[in-house]
């Protein structure tokens, strides 16, 4: 089997346009991971009653599901039940209009909740109790006490945790394109498809995920050291 | 003043206060002594509404709280007249020493930024730490870091001062300072209640000592008559561990 670096760079340029898809499925979905993620945990650490074990229970359940089938059981229930749903509430729109990006965005908000409700969880939980102490004594709200305290203390203990959930969410919304979204994949392998040469446009596709990464990772490590600059400092 | 009345807490199962009563006047120095477990800190810990008590009471100037029935708003009206210093400085680890102090201020008393620096800038002068201001915790010894959460405590201008143990955790030769800082505002008319071991510096501060044992007092008066003519056996037991510490408090007479 000969390769073709024309080929290559061919599906490379096809599937570069296809990035801002990609990124926007896998910051969309970690926005909203990170804010339902936050409220989450912040509901099962000052252990709200009832809740906090329905939150536990649903977490656990979904932990342990492939993203996978997350994608997919997506797309099953929203085109089984959107129609009915969209109807009685009066919209003008069926399951054909609905952007397949939306349905790639709620698959990996799910994955990415998920996953934020347990790294903040776990950076709440490890702040120490004369830290809460403090807040309280001086008299600030639970509110302010979150906000001020807690998240200043927990997000650069937790940055390296979310840039990595990024890059996983990158790399799956390549599965979106089982849904039909035309992302750098799925780009990639449209272009293929013309002339089966699929080695190529895989290589091509590895290349730009590689990259992406790449990019986040260092800009990752650059917040998280000027960030952890105060905190490091205060543990050495 | 601030009135406590009939302050019960239990953990679980075990009962920590058992009913405790205590006045505390304006300008008054109350220095509470006891075994450990005695709850000492658990019932510093109420006044601050660190902990819930179960039952009881309590009244700072114009506002009285019933603890089992206090609001959010009440609880923090009641922490907002009261501060507390910490036996481990309970410093916020990502803030600099100045910050540490401004953020109530700002947060809690809606002080502008400005001013509430030049109030912890001022405030860290009188702790003899002006030229710590930027400094981080970490950055600070253990006896730097009390006088932050001392001054931390003075700047929110509380009705009384809770300090639990506050050179429990210090080097022998950083007690000193801290103990000189304490007394300083003693002088100045500061309001406070100070749970401590250090039996001489409690003969020489106090107005009033209280001895707890198993969640109640056992016996309160003035120095003179708490470490000099103990009325209860407990209290005379307790004291004889500290043979040393009251010849000190003695000589200081
Ligand atoms: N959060 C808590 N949960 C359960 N039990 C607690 C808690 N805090 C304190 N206790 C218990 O309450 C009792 C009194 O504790 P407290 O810390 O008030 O004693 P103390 O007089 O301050 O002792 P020390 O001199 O050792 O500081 C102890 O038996 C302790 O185990
Ligand atoms: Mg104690």
């Amino acid at each position: 089997m000969s390769f073709s670096l024309e080929t290559m760079l061919h599906a490379l340029k096809v599937a570069s346009v296809y990035i801002p898809t990609t990124l926007f499925i896998a910051f969309v979905s970690l926005f909203i991971g990170g804010i339902f993620g936050l409220l989450i945990a912040l509901v099962r650490l000052y252990n709200i009653k009832i809740l906090s074990s329905i939150f536990k229970f649903i977490i656990t359940i979904l932990k342990g599901i492939p993203i996978v089938l997350i994608i997919l059981g997506t797309f099953l229930l929203s085109s089984q039940f959107f129609n009915p749903l969209a109807k009685s509430l009066g919209w003008r729109i069926t399951f054909k209009d609905v952007n397949m990006i939306t349905i790639a965005v709620l698959a990996l908000s799910i994955m990415a909740t998920i996953q934020l409700s347990e790294i903040f969880r776990g950076t709440l939980a490890s702040i120490k109790k004369g830290q809460y102490d403090a807040a309280k004594s001086i008299g600030l709200t639970t509110f302010q006490t979150i906000r001020r305290i807690l998240i200043p203390l927990a997000f650069p203990v937790a940055l390296p945790m979310i840039s990595n959930l990024l890059i996983n969410l990158i790399k799956a919304s390549s599965l979106a394109s089982m849904v039909a979204v035309v992302d750098i994949f799925a780009a990639a392998k449209i272009s293929a498809n013309q002339n089966y040469r699929f080695l190529e446009a895989y290589v091509a596709v590895a290349i730009i995920y590689w990259a992406l990464n790449f990019l986040i990772e260092k800009s990752s490590n650059f917040l998280e050291n000027s960030l952890n600059r105060k905190l490091r400092r205060s543990f050495q | 003043m601030i009135a406590l009345e009939n302050v019960h807490k239990s953990f679980q199962k075990q009962q920590v206060l058992k009913g405790i009563n205590l006045k505390v006047e304006k300008g008054e120095v109350v220095c509470i002594l006891g075994p450990s477990g005695s709850g000492k800190t658990t019932f510093l810990r109420c006044i601050n509404f660190l902990e819930k008590a179960d039952q009881g009471s309590i009244k700072i100037g114009a506002s009285q709280v019933d603890f089992s029935t206090a609001s959010k708003n009440d609880i923090l009206k009641i922490r907002r007249q009261t501060a507390m210093v910490f036996q481990n400085y309970a410093l916020f680890n990502n803030k600099t020493a100045k910050e540490n102090i401004m953020v109530g201020l700002i947060l809690a008393q809606k002080m502008l930024p400005q001013k509430a620096e030049e109030l912890a800038l001022e405030l860290l002068q009188k702790v003899g730490l002006a030229d710590r201001a930027d400094f981080y915790p970490s950055q600070l010894s253990g006896g730097q870091k009390q006088r932050v959460g001392i001054a931390r405590a003075l700047a929110l201008n509380p009705e009384v001062i809770l300090f639990d143990e506050p050179t429990s955790s210090l080097d022998p030769e950083l007690v000193g300072q801290t103990l000189a800082l304490i007394k300083q505002i003693a002088d100045e008319g500061g309001t406070m209640i100070l749970v401590t071991h250090e039996m001489g510096f409690a003969y020489e501060i106090a107005d009033t000592v209280v001895f707890m044992e198993g969640g109640v007092i056992v016996e309160q008066g003035t120095p003179d008559e708490v470490f000099n003519h103990p009325a209860e056996e407990r209290t005379q037991q307790f004291l004889s561990r500290f043979t040393d510490h009251q010849k000190v408090g003695q000589q200081a007479v």
